[in-house]
């Protein structure tokens, strides 16, 4: 069976650090200027709430 | 195992902005529909996203002469079947945004599409792809040890955006063969203009001698004509992986814990520079 590693080098790589960047690039470039469009799938959890 | 969250989620967070506009030679009524504007998770499939952008143009088309939608971007229809992101760094990584994607009614384009009757039709191609993808990782060891009610919780944890939810399974079915890593690295490398079958190889992430195989390895050994010579590890084209262009040295392994869309395969598009 699977078993976990126990191997955690991300946080002293270069290669990291550049793909992080990357994807907070790629979310600006994609998200900043369109905030106010709608979500197509909306994340909120809808709770009845009722009293008997 | 996928263990760096901040990355996870920087991952699952990534939105298209799309523009949909209902075909103009299919619009039936007098009123034109106007533009759909959606912020779209690249991580999603498009019929999971689109139900509005359906509801509305179905009211402009002829009642008597309209099919299935399917979508077309620049004469090139949209395969529902790949994620969002993936589609949108085939076809738009450089290009201008919003993303204009045009719908259709008419005229089904069966030799380039599947048909998508349902929701459930996404259900079932998600999770054929997720048990080929840990077939190749765990010879299906960990799919299979899974109850259904797990496999339910993957499946609407993508459906409806729900990250903690998917990754309370998924990490499971990210977790290292022992400390070596995947039995196989589940991959699949699109290339686009001209577009041609994806490429899948059988792939091991780790040496025998346990060295980390890195993209640079990965793509050398499997589309080595991008490579401009045999010793420089200069590109002719550009590798888009959830809308990035990864360093060559980053070991697979890691980005196919990290950087797999959630069908558990680590899809990479290769792009030609404009």
């Amino acid at each position: 069976k699977p078993k976990k590693s126990s191997v955690t080098t991300f946080g002293s790589d270069k290669w990291r650090k550049i793909l992080l960047n990357q994807l907070h690039a790629r979310n600006l470039r994609e998200l900043s200027k369109f905030q106010h469009y709608e979500q197509a799938i909306e994340r909120t959890t809808w709770v009845k709430k009722g009293k008997m | 195992m996928a263990e760096d969250r901040e990355i996870l989620r920087e991952i699952w967070d990534g939105r298209v902005p799309i523009c949909f506009s209902l075909a103009s030679d299919e619009i039936f009524t007098l009123e034109h529909p106007d533009p759909f504007f959606l912020l779209v998770p690249r991580q999603s499939y498009f019929p999971l996203a689109t139900d509005r952008v359906q509801r509305t143009f179905l009211k402009h088309v002829d009642p008597d002469n309209h099919g299935e939608m399917w979508l077309e971007y620049e004469s090139q229809p949209l395969k529902w079947h790949y994620p969002v992101g993936l589609l949108f760094d085939m076809y738009n990584s450089k290009g201008p945004l919003p993303w204009n994607i045009t719908v259709h009614f008419q005229n089904f384009p069966e030799d380039e599409l599947l048909h998508c009757p349902s929701r459930d039709a996404v259900e079932a191609h998600f999770m054929a792809t997720v048990k080929e993808a840990d077939s190749l990782k765990h010879r299906a060891q960990v799919i299979n040890s899974m109850q259904k009610k797990d496999h339910k919780q993957l499946w609407t944890g993508l459906q409806n955006d729900k990250f903690d939810q998917f990754w309370t399974i998924n990490r499971k079915l990210m977790e290292r063969l022992g400390e070596e890593g995947f039995k196989y690295l589940p991959f699949r490398i699109h290339q686009v203009l001209p577009e041609k079958p994806f490429i899948q190889k059988l792939f091991k992430p780790v040496s025998d001698e346990g060295r980390l195989f890195t993209l640079a390895d990965l793509l050398r050994e499997t589309v080595p004509h991008i490579f401009a010579d045999d010793t420089s590890d200069v590109l002719r084209c550009e590798v888009y992986i959830q809308g990035v262009n990864p360093p060559l040295e980053t070991p697979v392994q890691w980005l196919s814990e990290h950087f797999s869309y959630p069908d558990n395969f680590l899809h990479i598009a290769l792009v030609n520079p404009s």
